[in-house]
């Protein structure tokens, strides 16, 4: 069902976290670490994860609702194992390591998990279609 | 056939301890151990500080994560989920050769070279006299032997309120290591609310901690470079290999590793031991004139219940209740990373619950910073994108305190060993641990005696995780220490009835599980029990 392969999945988690594509080397480990082999997808999680990566717009959504409504889905691990790989780049670690706060630092908190929760609501929505009407 | 002096089996600790007091009595001591080691991730950690690494170094992915991402723990919360690449060596062979069955009970076994010594937090508590006279164990012997084990592995601490249940009455320790900012504030809070806190029976102080902070026996000082969970490059934290490799060049000492120690059997004047050989799976069998067992808890229930052949016998065991509570200090939110910093605890707290020294529950702190984002932001119910911008926010004001009850003996809980044809040894340990309503209550009315005086220090505990019994890595009591003689038991000079000459230097003896870190009152006992198998009794 996926068409996808380890890199060119790779690339589209990538640019989720990355807002752009992710280096090569990057691409390599994700490769070599390979989230797939400890997978038991459910067909759910396969519909899910063919959607996610054929409409890269959506991710963001299904990870929110996944969080709160399956936080241990295949696509929330593989994002999780981009999500690690991101985070021992010293090309992205800044992206990761605490920040200075500013005084718009509490805005940004609120502002950041207000967004999660919208998205989370129509990305249960979205689960809810994919998971009953099949591919893409 | 050759028939050996003293032989001790496992190279933890307690091993290591009793190794080296029986070395340095003059004996031939003999040490077989599995030994499991690491090389792979450890020659290639750079010598430097986490921040540095993080910010410069192209491989740092190789042992922060793992070549095949085995540092990246997806799932359910699990006992030695914390274990960084480097530190996975720990767990090797162990669901082969040790396997267990149990809903109830999750623990964590090693067959390394160093054991759980190798994982180990370093905290150093002294048990107080109630608690050592509940646990079965000599208050005078056990002071003087805290001393000893002191000298060899190195403490620091410091003189404050939490003393009377960290270092105690020792004298010789070196000067606690300088706390981080977030440990600094959340303990400034707790000096203005000292008076309040000492009438509910809780104090806060320095941990005592196996941590040089000055140069000892060609090890370094501490160099706050937090990458204790990766590296043990300065061997400024006590590991137990450091006295095996000490061993190693003494005469009367022999270390022999690839080795899983089965069962023994005393003849007239020798015993037997029998030995797999991991690599080949063959049976070595080796003699000596006494055997000292020092495993770990739950190996030598295997070996004793193998030894004495007794079909569907059950012993007893404890674990110290467990849980990990993730607070948060906003004062802290929005402070850039420290580069000098501390991965040990840098705090403790304990509640003195009836004033009496007794049953006293104890937390660590924690900073939270070399173990990465990517462990905790699995937890919050975000997307990982929108989890990663407020996560940075409030990460230097992340605390974790891991918390720890006493525990007593009861029926349900207890370990078996039963047939298994599928195992190797052709047997697998049954565990089952189950707390009663009274224990589950009154441990739930502590966590939240705990969260409320950290609450009224400025820090927040989001939630309590508890991975199950057994996660506390602290386990004792299935050869109860008692007088009687009675098959399954230990003598008080840690000789296992029933035997001339086998003794027991682990915790196995303990009849009681204070909540206090275990390890330094584990070694003190074992050094003692290596003192009493030189005599002739």
């Amino acid at each position: 069902m996926n068409d996808f392969s380890l890199r060119q999945e790779a690339q589209v988690y990538g640019k989720y976290f990355l807002h752009k594509l992710p280096n090569e080397q990057t691409i390599e480990i994700y490769a070599q670490t390979n989230p797939h082999k400890t997978s038991s997808a459910s067909s759910n999680d396969q519909k899910i994860i063919h959607f996610a990566l054929h409409h890269p717009w959506s991710i963001g959504f299904l990870d929110a609702a996944q969080a709160l409504v399956k936080s241990d889905s295949e696509l929330r691990k593989r994002l999780y194992f981009m999500f690690a790989i991101l985070e021992s780049r010293p090309e992205y670690c800044s992206l990761f390591l605490p920040t200075k706060r500013n005084w718009l630092y509490l805005f940004f908190i609120f502002y950041s998990g207000a967004r999660s929760v919208f998205k989370a609501f129509f990305g249960i929505l979205l689960l809810k279609i994919i998971t009953r009407h099949g591919n893409s | 056939m050759e028939i050996l002096d003293y032989v001790v089996i496992g190279s933890g600790c307690t091993g290591a301890m009793a190794a080296q007091t029986l070395v340095e009595s003059g004996v031939h001591v003999t040490l077989l151990d599995a030994g499991a080691d690491e090389s792979k991730y450890s020659s290639i950690i750079p010598d430097k500080d986490y921040l540095s690494i993080r910010e410069t170094e192209q491989e740092q992915h190789r042992y922060l994560i793992g070549d095949k991402g085995e540092g990246i723990a997806w799932g359910g919360i699990k006992t030695g989920e914390h274990l960084t690449p480097a530190r996975k060596h720990i767990l090797k062979w162990v669901e082969n050769l040790l396997p267990i069955e149990s809903n109830t009970f999750f623990p964590m076994e090693s067959l390394a070279y160093g054991g759980l010594g190798c994982a180990w937090g370093l905290g150093c508590c002294q048990f107080s006299d109630v608690e050592l006279n509940a646990v079965g164990l000599n208050k005078f012997d056990m002071q003087n032997a805290y001393n000893i084990v002191a000298n060899r592995i190195g403490i620091c601490g410091a003189q404050d309120d939490a003393s009377p249940y960290t270092i105690g009455e020792l004298k010789d320790f070196q000067s606690a290591p300088a706390m981080d900012r977030n440990h600094r504030l959340l303990y400034q809070n707790y000096q203005k609310k000292q008076k309040t806190f000492a009438k509910n029976g809780f104090y806060m102080g320095r941990p005592g901690l196996a941590l040089l902070t000055q140069a000892q026996d060609n090890r370094k000082a501490y160099a706050y470079k937090d990458m204790d969970f990766y590296s043990d490059n300065d061997e400024s934290a006590y590991r137990p290999w450091i006295t095996i490799n000490r061993l190693k060049k003494e005469n009367n000492f022999q270390y022999i590793n690839g080795l899983l120690i089965l069962k023994f059997k005393e003849q007239t004047d020798h015993i037997d031991i029998h030995a797999l050989e991991i690599e080949t799976n063959t049976i070595k069998i080796f003699h000596c004139k006494k055997l000292i067992l020092a495993p770990g808890v739950l190996g030598s229930a295997r070996i004793v219940l193998r030894s004495f052949e007794e079909q569907h016998k059950t012993l007893p065991i404890l674990t110290n209740a467990y849980s990990y509570i993730p607070c948060l200090q906003p004062a802290m939110f929005g402070k850039e990373a420290e580069k000098n910093k501390l991965g040990f605890a840098q705090l403790s707290i304990f509640h003195n619950e009836n004033g009496n020294n007794m049953d006293v529950a104890m937390g660590s702190i924690y900073s939270y910073q070399s173990l990465m984002l990517f462990r905790i932001i699995k937890e919050a119910p975000l997307n990982f994108a929108d989890a990663r911008i407020i996560m940075r926010y409030l990460m230097s004001g992340i605390l974790i305190m891991g918390l720890h009850h006493p525990e007593t003996k009861s029926a349900t809980k207890y370990v078996e060993l039963i047939h298994d044809a599928n195992s190797i040894t052709g047997d697998k340990l049954k565990i089952n641990y189950v707390l009663d309503d009274i224990e589950k209550n009154k441990i739930s009315a502590r966590e939240k005696k705990f969260k409320s005086h950290l609450r009224a220090l400025g820090a927040y505990a989001i939630k309590s995780i508890n991975p199950g019994s057994g996660s506390s890595i602290h386990y004792a009591g299935s050869l109860p220490m008692e007088t009687s003689g009675n098959l399954f038991t230990t003598l008080p000079n840690g000789k296992l009835a029933g035997t001339k000459n086998v003794f027991i230097a682990d915790g196995s003896g303990f009849n009681y599980l204070p909540a206090k870190s275990l390890t330094w009152s584990l070694m003190a006992n074992a050094h003692l029990t290596a003192l009493n198998s030189l005599k002739n009794e």
